[in-house]
Formats: C-alpha cells, sequence, structure tokens
C-alpha cells in the first residue's frame, strides 16, 4: 500500500512541473507591460523603462521562468502589482475561509446527494422518483450564482433569518453559500447514484446477496453502494474544478473572504502577480485532489493496487 | 395666570422631551458600515484602489487641503511660501499633531515619506504626480523645504487632493515590515483598528485629533465612533445590506436608484464623474484620421443627448471637452464651439476630405464596459456615411494598443481630478507613456508647457489648451456620467458635496449616527 502511494504521489512531480511551467507561459503571454500596469495613469517613459528593469522584466523568458520555479518552490509567489504584499500570504489568508466553504458543501453535496439518489432508484412510488429527479435536473441547470442571490434575497432580506450581506464568522454565515455551492453536484451526485444503484441492483451478485438472507440494509451498503462507489469518487474528484470554480461566484455574492473572491479582484485589477499565483495554487491542489481520488481508487478496489 | 403656566410647563415638558430624544442624544459613538467593491493596502504609496484611498485619507492628513472652490488651506502646515523662480516650497508645520501611537509629527517624518514614494523601489503608481519634486529637507521640527526639479505650480494640488502625500512613522514602518498596509499608524481622525485580510477594514474615531482644517465644519474629533468598511464586490448583495440597513453607506449602480429611492429609510446622493470617459481617440499616425475635416465629421455625427438618454438612461450630461465641468479650470467655452450634432456638417466635412462615397474604419470597443455605448455610435456614424467595424477589445489589451498605435478609433479616456491631466494626457513627451491620439503638435506642446510654467497665468493657459484640443478635434468627447450613493438616513449632519473628491474624510466631519 505504501509503495503504491509513493508511486502515484511521484508522479505527480512532472504533471506539478508542467502546471508550473504552463502558469508561467501563459502569463508571458497576456497582454499589457506589467510596468506600465503598476505606474497607471502618471507613468513617464523613463519610469516604465526604470521600472522594467527592476522588475527584470527584460531578462530572457527561460531565467525568468527557473526565479519563478525557484521561488515558488519555496512558498514564495512573489509580490502583488498593486498593494505589494506577498502573493502567498494573500492567498494562505484566504484559503481556510475558502476550505470551510468547499468541505461543507461537499459534505452536504454528498450526503444529500446519494441519499437521495438511493432513495429515487429503490423507491416504489413512481411519481417521487420522477420527481426527485425533475428536481436534481433544476439542480444541475440553474447558475448558482441565481440560486444564491435569490437564497440571499429570500432568507436575508424578507425573512431577515440570516445576514443579508454574508460574510463569515458561525455557521448561520455558512449555510447559504454551501447550500448553493452544494446544489450543483449534490444533484449531479443524486443522479449518479441513482443510475449506478440501478445497474447493479438486479446483478447476479445483489440476489445471491439476499439469496443467503443478509439484511436489505447490508446488502444496500456492501454490496450495492461498494460498486457505486467508485464511480462516485470519480465523479466527485472531476467536479472539484466545479468546486473551486463555483467559489468564484458564491463567495463575492456572499461576500465571503476567499479565495473564490480573491481571484474575481485581481482579474478586475488585471493584478497578474496575483492571478498567476492564484492559477498555480488552484492547479496544484487540483493536482492533489487527483492524487487523493487515485489512493480512495486504491483503498476502494484492491484489484487497482496490483495493477 | 393658570393657563399661562400650564402653557410653560409644557414647552419646559416639551424641550425635556426632545433632548432625550435618540437624536440629541446621539452625539458621540455608534458605527457606520459602509459596503467597499475592493480593497488592496493601507500602505496607499503603492495601492492601486480608490477606497484603500479612501480609507487612508481618514488615518491621515496632508499639508494643505483644498475646498469646493480650489482654494488651498492650512491644514498639518500653518503657512507655506514658494521662491521667485518656484523651485523652492517652505511649508510651516504645526507643532502640536501627534501620531496615533502618541509621538509628536516633524518636518522628519514628511522628508521620509516623500523619500520613499518617490523611490523607484518603491514603484508607486503615484509617484508620477510629484516628479516634479527633486528631494524635501527637515530644516528643523516644523520646518520643511520641498526642492523641485522644476517650478509645479499643482504642487498644492498634488500635496492635498489625494491622501498619498500623507505623513507616515518611519519607525512604525520599519516594525510593521510586511505587515505594513494592513497595520498602520497616521494622524488622521480615525485610527486603524484591524484589516480582516478581503473581509473588511474597521477603524475606530480618534478623540485627540484636533486639527482639521479651518474650512470644514468641525475641527475636532468626529462624532460617530466606528466606522466599518465591509467588502462586498456582488452589487444585488449591497441592495440587500441596504434594505435590511445592515449597510449605512454604498455606491450603488444608476440603474438601481428608481427602485431605493421607494425606500423610505435611504437617501440617494448624486455625484458626478470627473475627467473625460468615455472619449473616442483618433489615431494621428494613420490617414484619414490626420485630417482635420475627418475628425471632425465624426465628432458632429455623435448625438451625445441621445447617447446619455439610452446609455446612461439619462443620468449624465453632454461633454464637449476635455475635462469635465467638475474639475478646476473647467472652460464653458468649450459648450459654445465644440461639435454638437450635426450629421449634414459630417457629411460636407467627408465629403470635403473625399470621402463623399463613405468611410470604413475599424472601431476599437472596450469590451465589455462599452459594448452598447459603441453600437449605438455605429449607427450613428452609419447615418452620416460611416461604416464602422467594431472591434471589442478587453481591459487588458486596450492600453497596448493605444500605446502602440494599433488602431483607428478607440474607446479611451480618464478620471482625473485637476487639470493638469491635460499635459499628462496629451503631450508630445508623453506619446509611449499616455498620448494615446498620438499627437505630436508644437503648438499645443507650447500652451501645455506654459500651464506648467506660467504660472501666474495658468488659467488662460488651461483655457486655452482646451480650446486648442476641442479646435483640433483629436477627441470626441461623449458624456458625463452621474455615479450614485445611497445613504441611510440614520446618518446626519454629512456634507453633500464634499469638494467633488468624493472623499469620505469630508462627508461625514461633522456626521453623527442614531443608534438603531
Amino acid at each position: 500500500m505504501l509503495l503504491f502511494i509513493l508511486r502515484r504521489a511521484f508522479f505527480a512531480i512532472p504533471v506539478l512541473i508542467g502546471v508550473s511551467l504552463l502558469t508561467f507561459i501563459m502569463f508571458q503571454f497576456a497582454p499589457g507591460d506589467p510596468a506600465q500596469l503598476i505606474l497607471g495613469n502618471f507613468a513617464t517613459p523613463e519610469g516604465i523603462a526604470e521600472q522594467r528593469a527592476i522588475m527584470g522584466l527584460d531578462d530572457p523568458l527561460w531565467l525568468r521562468y527557473l526565479r519563478f520555479l525557484a521561488g515558488a518552490v519555496r512558498g514564495d509567489l512573489g509580490k502583488s502589482y498593486f498593494g505589494r504584499q506577498p502573493v502567498m500570504d494573500e492567498i494562505l489568508a484566504r484559503l481556510p475561509s475558502t476550505f470551510e466553504l468547499a468541505l461543507s458543501a461537499l459534505t452536504l453535496a454528498v450526503v444529500f446527494g446519494v441519499s437521495i439518489g438511493i432513495f429515487s432508484a429503490t423507491t416504489r412510488s413512481r411519481l417521487a422518483d420522477r420527481g426527485v429527479m425533475l428536481l436534481a435536473l433544476l439542480g444541475i441547470s440553474l447558475p448558482n450564482y441565481f440560486i444564491g442571490i435569490q437564497l440571499n434575497y429570500i432568507f436575508g432580506v424578507r425573512l431577515g433569518w440570516v445576514s443579508a450581506i454574508g460574510g463569515v464568522g458561525d455557521f448561520k454565515h455558512l449555510i447559504l453559500p454551501a447550500t448553493t455551492l452544494a446544489v450543483a453536484i449534490g444533484a449531479t451526485l443524486a443522479r449518479l447514484t441513482r443510475s449506478n444503484v440501478l445497474e447493479v441492483i438486479h446483478a447476479d451478485y445483489v440476489r445471491t446477496a439476499r439469496a443467503k438472507g443478509l439484511e436489505e440494509r447490508l446488502v444496500l451498503w456492501r454490496h450495492i453502494m461498494r460498486n457505486a462507489l467508485i464511480n462516485i469518487v470519480t465523479v466527485i474528484g472531476l467536479n472539484f474544478g466545479v468546486l473551486l470554480g463555483g467559489t468564484v461566484f458564491i463567495e463575492s455574492v456572499f461576500a465571503r473572504p476567499g479565495l473564490g473572491l480573491f481571484t474575481l479582484s485581481a482579474i478586475g485589477k488585471r493584478d497578474y502577480a496575483q492571478v498567476q499565483g492564484i492559477v498555480l495554487v488552484f492547479a496544484t491542489s487540483f493536482v492533489f485532489a487527483n492524487l487523493i481520488v487515485d489512493l480512495l481508487y486504491g483503498f476502494l478496489d484492491p484489484r487497482i493496487r496490483y495493477s | 395666570m393658570y393657563k399661562k403656566t400650564l402653557l410653560t410647563l409644557g414647552i419646559l415638558l416639551l424641550i425635556t422631551l426632545l433632548s432625550l430624544s435618540p437624536l440629541a442624544a446621539q452625539e458621540e459613538g455608534g458605527t457606520m458600515t459602509f459596503a467597499i467593491s475592493s480593497f488592496d493596502t493601507l500602505d496607499i504609496h503603492v495601492s492601486g484602489d480608490g477606497n484603500a484611498m479612501g480609507i487612508a485619507w481618514l488615518l491621515g492628513a496632508t499639508l494643505v487641503a483644498r475646498d469646493n472652490e480650489v482654494n488651498y488651506h492650512p491644514w498639518l502646515a500653518t503657512s507655506w511660501e514658494t521662491s521667485e523662480d518656484g523651485m523652492l516650497w517652505t511649508f510651516h508645520l504645526r507643532d502640536d499633531v501627534t501620531f496615533h501611537d502618541g509621538r509628536s509629527l516633524t518636518a522628519e517624518d514628511f522628508v521620509w515619506s516623500i523619500t520613499r514614494l518617490l523611490a523607484p523601489e518603491t514603484a508607486s503608481p503615484q509617484s508620477g504626480r510629484l516628479r516634479s519634486i527633486s528631494h524635501a529637507v527637515a530644516v528643523d521640527d516644523t520646518t520643511l523645504e520641498v526642492h523641485m526639479n522644476d517650478p509645479f505650480p499643482l504642487l498644492l494640488e498634488h500635496l492635498s487632493n489625494t491622501g498619498v502625500v500623507q505623513p507616515y512613522h518611519p519607525e512604525f514602518y520599519e516594525e510593521a515590515g510586511d505587515q505594513f498596509g494592513r497595520e498602520f499608524v497616521g494622524v488622521g481622525p480615525y485610527v486603524l483598528e484591524e484589516v480582516a485580510t478581503g473581509e473588511s477594514v474597521t477603524l475606530v474615531r480618534n478623540p485627540d485629533y484636533n486639527w482639521g482644517p479651518p474650512f470644514v465644519m468641525n475641527q475636532g474629533p468626529y462624532h460617530i465612533e466606528r466606522l466599518e468598511f465591509v467588502i462586498i464586490p456582488e452589487p444585488s448583495t449591497v441592495l440587500a445590506g441596504l434594505e435590511t440597513g445592515e449597510i449605512d453607506y454604498a455606491a450603488v449602480q444608476a440603474s438601481d436608484v428608481a427602485y431605493l429611492r421607494t425606500l423610505d429609510h435611504l437617501t440617494v446622493l448624486e455625484g458626478s464623474f470627473q475627467g473625460m470617459l468615455p472619449a473616442l481617440h483618433f489615431n494621428m499616425s494613420k490617414a484619414p484620421f490626420d485630417d482635420i475635416r475627418v475628425r471632425q465629421a465624426l465628432n458632429h455625427a455623435l448625438d451625445r443627448q441621445l447617447l446619455v438618454d439610452v446609455i446612461l438612461e439619462g443620468h449624465g450630461r453632454p461633454q464637449y471637452g476635455p475635462i469635465s465641468s467638475t474639475i478646476g479650470g473647467y472652460w464653458e467655452g468649450v459648450e459654445e464651439i465644440g461639435y454638437h450634432y450635426d450629421p449634414e456638417r459630417a457629411r460636407e466635412l467627408l465629403a470635403e476630405a473625399g470621402f463623399a462615397d463613405g468611410l470604413e474604419l475599424e472601431f476599437k470597443c472596450l469590451t465589455p464596459t462599452f459594448n452598447t455605448l459603441c453600437e449605438v455610435i455605429q449607427q450613428l456614424f452609419g447615418d452620416v456615411g460611416i461604416t464602422a467595424n467594431i472591434v471589442l477589445v478587453d481591459a487588458s489589451v486596450v492600453f497596448g494598443d493605444a500605446l502602440a498605435g494599433n488602431y483607428d478609433v478607440m474607446t479611451l479616456g480618464y478620471g482625473a481630478s485637476e487639470s493638469d491631466i491635460l499635459y499628462r494626457w496629451f503631450h508630445t513627451s508623453r506619446m509611449g507613456a499616455l498620448n494615446p491620439s498620438r499627437a505630436a503638435d508644437s503648438e499645443l506642446d507650447r500652451i501645455l508647457d506654459n500651464t506648467r510654467k506660467d504660472i501666474a497665468n495658468r488659467d488662460m493657459w488651461v483655457n486655452e489648451a482646451q480650446r486648442h484640443l476641442v479646435e483640433q478635434a483629436y477627441v470626441a468627447p461623449i458624456y458625463r456620467s452621474v455615479n450614485f450613493v445611497a445613504v441611510n438616513n440614520r446618518v446626519q449632519g454629512y456634507l453633500e458635496n464634499p469638494a467633488n473628491l468624493a472623499t469620505w474624510a469630508a462627508f461625514f466631519n461633522d456626521a453623527t449616527i442614531a443608534s438603531e
């Protein structure tokens, strides 16, 4: 098992180097001169030249990439164009809030999505099945910022149960954004769970399990769900990007000081130093999310470990 | 007699009741909540954020202060003089000003702050404002000398109109290190309590502040105890917060104004944009835009009132000159000599220039900001026989294209609070940094040079620059938009038109807030 983990972790290294290279190259081709951007409306031609020299913008590309990589490895992502704060600090300060949101949303999505899927697959009522799946379709189709604004209006302004201006703090601040972010992923999981359960519910080994007199609850969890879980874990892994992308809108609507909101403001200001850092951190966390999914595969299905 | 006593008693009772009413009782205290869309750092030398600057203003003070009529008044400096040749300014500072940590302010702090602001390593976007300063010297604790590279009549303007040239506390700066900007110590009416990254900025009242400039209502400590600036980028969330009363003050969009005015607990104030945005810029280094008749024709083709009505829903005014009427030095003559809507004249001018059969041009348009505007202009151009092919360009590309001269006609512009923007935007020496229309006009340069050199006649030269720019039609200004702010009615006694600087410091200098 340990060897399996190490091998998978090792494969992540070239991917991460590729990520850093792509990120770096991408921002080299971003239009606009950073020196002009920083000096803004009061810039003079001499000032811009001076600034380019200070920032090392006239050095060859490979040298600047190595400098960037050496910094990134040590956790130094440079300083923001505006405000001149270390980008890494800015990201770390916002990470907990985004982590809290993403984790709660994921928990909600898994708990509700999987239960609804199982209910939908096993219920005898065709009407309930159709109704629930229609809701799931709606959940997938509605844009999350629309859901967010509506929820905020209903519970924040009309009912006054929560703060209408969002923010962070206790559970009350978390419930609406987490729910909003959970909707699309939860709905996807509900549909997926339903179809996966339906697929195996009539399989031979399920019939065998029932035939040997196993409790229905155990049949469901030990035999049906264990096999459906691989697909569910895959979808959660794939949805990690959706989750991160979702935080951009959700954190903006609910004024949560997280990475999503930071992304939005960085792009708005065209602070490429910040955007570059965020992209790198997002991409890296994506690589790690996939690594975890990979490892979970091995845990869920021993055959994968030895192949 | 009996009745009279009763009346007197009644009046006395009434007075007592009035004095007990919450308005009278709420002299000091309370928390006012602002919604801001963004924030970066309180180290305003390197900040690129208007809100951060607004907040920094409340934490500091400047040498001189500017009123609504563009007169300069003593603030941290009690008096000042300038040498005959304009190369030396001497400021005499107050001796009773203290930083928030209790240390007295000295001229040395100003020297340190100006030096840091101008250092290339600081890379301050604001340093260009003060490029004319060579260096500063502290003669003694209360005498500050500012030595110039060249005479610069706008020095007081730049020293006063932003909080940028407020004194920093050098020892505190060293101590704070990387955290400077999240931590701050100044000499202003408010003390920084906390910067919660990405979330909010909280200030508390400085009870020791009593050095306000003489022309403001209240020279002493402000009345409102706490100011909380909450970062909310999403307009619909701001709207929700205004509606529930969780937000007391926020900039709002024109499209929401009609709704907000129906809410009894809010007052909507109007402010005006300063500068020239948007304006069509014509690329002088390309034919046929080097032909004045073509530029004039493009100007005459614009129905500015229609654009105000359609694009701004009426919230604005047509603009004919290179600076808005809300900037000191504005010359009213531009409205006379400016190019009014006249499609006939436009067609004539085009014919004279040899385009009787029509003219095709590439029209670069800042997206998404001006998408609709450009479409309407495309129609207006079409009416006079100009085929404008719209190319949408993103904000990241606009400046590069403009400075490289990679366009025919383009939507561009600037915000500015003073007329020196004309020099910075149009002078030939600015090509490559600004001057997107690439005008290389020696007559214009002479006029603009004089706006900086001939201080005694500066007003005349600024007028002359506006006249010349309109006559040459290097740009086609379009309109001046109006911006809106919603304020909760529990805030009372604020200044409705704070010196067009939109500074919060001036806005609620004497304001109070009622408790809920």
